[in-house]
């Protein structure tokens, strides 16, 4: 693998697509924590 | 929030039991595509090892424009039932959709630098991805300006008629600008299209699937997040209304004395 | 419909008619346009000349942004627009109304630029049924599609800066094709350009229906 051609380009696109993802999947669980102490329980009935 | 309140039961979040086991999945599908698509899938005769974000670009591009589907199948439901779910369904496949989106358009640019040369190339999918990456923007733009306005009947029409285009647009969009370009047909086009066989064509289809799930996950947290929103504006209202008597109350007791 | 249209299309003609701000602020911010293309651009080395369907057509593209945010402000003063919703006029007449409107303005406006764009960029007139048809064309989409999301924008504070975004990337295929068909006729090569005059054409039939039917609920709940 240390022998890829263009390592650090796949390395880079690769890396920026999951970090994004990871910080936007972050982002919205957090959201929806503080959300639901906010809301009644009838209102979210998933489990 | 001014009264103590203990915190209600109920699901801490917006996490299930069907949304974790998709989790798991996701995660362990994305293992085993990284594995293929950074090891075990051979390199491009052509374009050697730079064809690896090929598994990450295309899947992404897929899903950007279904989620626009996804928003203007929903504005047309909501068109028609007027359900809040819908509303939310919209806006959340747009945001999604918007963060794979950009993810398309910076890995398809960092890929065009050693396969093309440059960063951008006026390629037709780059360009009309750019031009639906704007149009979500627009779209979440007016949703968020619209929430503000306040009151249920006006705040649903103007993002619903917008989301509804969306796909239109998108559509319209693509064919122009793949019809503008193919007029300026050169090798630089065809060079994004290695020829896919065995196992690059098992890793790219890994891809789609492995970033389908990803996406249904996000969709899932996204549509739940934006459904205790609109509770919680509800319950909001509710609450402030309350502290505002409680306040006019004790201002006017206080006045008084 | 079609009289509620009419009515509609008069009464925004005779307003403009009256306030004179098409001639007196849009028209001389195309001019101003095209000469800032030629600054920007330098004239010597040819390119205006070679450019110039395109320069053309992005002038069009943001006078009509001008264009339609007025539309809708002439409304919004003075409560316009809930007097039009009880004035009972038939809202898809409404819609063909300010399109219309609008169509004649633009149209008016393409001359200008048209004659600016033959004295400054030294443009020659070549295969004028294509020009004028592609202006026709592209001119009719411009003015439903910019009603139709000025309609949409019309009511928000910050119109001015959410307008630009929601109908540029929209009107972009019509930018492509009308650049395209100008190109062709320019080039003397007009039957390329005939096809993407007829893009334009059903941009611009598709977006006349939608707005035809969208209008009626837009306009009560805007």
């Amino acid at each position: 693998m240390v022998a890829m051609t263009y390592a650090g380009y796949v390395g880079a696109g690769w890396g920026i697509a999951l970090v994004s993802l990871a910080i936007y999947a972050l982002r919205t669980v957090r959201r929806g924590r503080a959300l639901a102490s906010q809301v009644p329980p009838e209102e979210r009935r998933w489990s | 929030m001014t009264a103590p309140h203990t915190a209600p039961p109920g699901p801490a979040g917006t996490s299930s039991r069907a949304t974790r086991g998709l989790g798991v999945l996701s995660l362990a599908g994305l293992a085993l595509l990284l594995g293929y698509a950074l090891v075990w899938s051979p390199p491009d005769v052509a374009q050697k090892d730079a064809v690896r974000l090929m598994y990450v670009h295309v899947p992404t591009a897929i899903l950007a424009f279904t989620a626009c589907a996804i928003t203007t199948v929903a504005s047309a439901m909501w068109l028609r039932r007027r359900s809040e779910g819908w509303w939310v369904l919209g806006g959340a496949a747009a945001e999604v959709g918007l963060v794979f989106t950009g993810i398309c358009l910076i890995t398809g640019s960092i890929w065009g630098r050693p396969t093309w040369g440059t960063y951008w190339d006026w390629d037709p999918r780059i360009t009309s991805t750019t031009l639906l990456f704007i149009l979500l923007v627009g779209y979440l733009a007016l949703r968020s300006i619209d929430n503000e306005a306040g009151g249920a009947a006006p705040r649903g029409m103007r993002g619903a008629i917008v989301g509804l285009l969306l796909l239109p647009n998108v559509m319209i969009v693509h064919f122009s600008v793949d019809w503008w370009r193919s007029l300026h047909q050169t090798a630089t086009i065809t060079r994004l299209d290695p020829t896919i066989e065995g196992t690059m064509l098992f890793t790219l289809m890994l891809g789609i699937v492995v970033f389908g799930l990803v996406f249904a996950w996000l969709l899932i947290h996204r549509f739940r997040v934006g459904w205790l929103e609109e509770r919680a504006g509800a319950t909001g209202l509710d609450q402030a209304l309350v502290e505002r008597r409680a306040e006019a109350g004790l201002a006017a007791a206080g006045g008084r004395s | 419909m079609f009289r509620d249209a009419s009515l509609m299309a008069g009464k925004d003609l005779r307003v403009e008619l009256r306030s004179h701000v098409t001639t007196q602020q849009v028209a001389p911010f195309a001019i101003l346009m095209l000469i800032l293309f030629g600054v920007a651009l330098d004239p010597d080395r040819g390119i205006l000349t070679r450019a110039s369907a395109g320069l053309f057509w992005v002038s069009v593209l943001f006078c009509s942004l001008l264009a339609i945010q007025r539309a809708f402000t002439i409304e919004a003063a003075d409560g316009g627009r809930d007097a039009l919703r009880l004035s009972g006029l038939d809202p898809a007449g409404i819609f063909l109304g300010k399109a219309a409107a609008i169509f004649v303005q633009l149209g008016a406006l393409e001359l200008v630029l048209a004659a600016g764009v033959v004295v400054m960029y030294g443009t020659e007139i070549t295969g004028l049924p294509l020009l004028v048809a592609t202006c026709l064309a592209a001119t009719a989409g411009l003015a439903a599609a910019g009603t139709l999301y000025g309609v949409l924008a019309a009511g928000l504070r910050v119109r001015e800066t959410l307008l630009p975004i929601l109908l540029l990337p929209v009107l972009a295929p019509v930018l492509i094709g009308a650049t395209r068909a100008f190109e062709a006729a320019l080039g003397g090569a007009a039957a390329d350009g005939w096809p993407w005059c007829g893009l334009l054409a059903a941009f611009a039939l598709l977006y006349t229906a939608f707005g035809t039917l969208a209008f009626g609920t837009l306009l009560e709940e805007s």
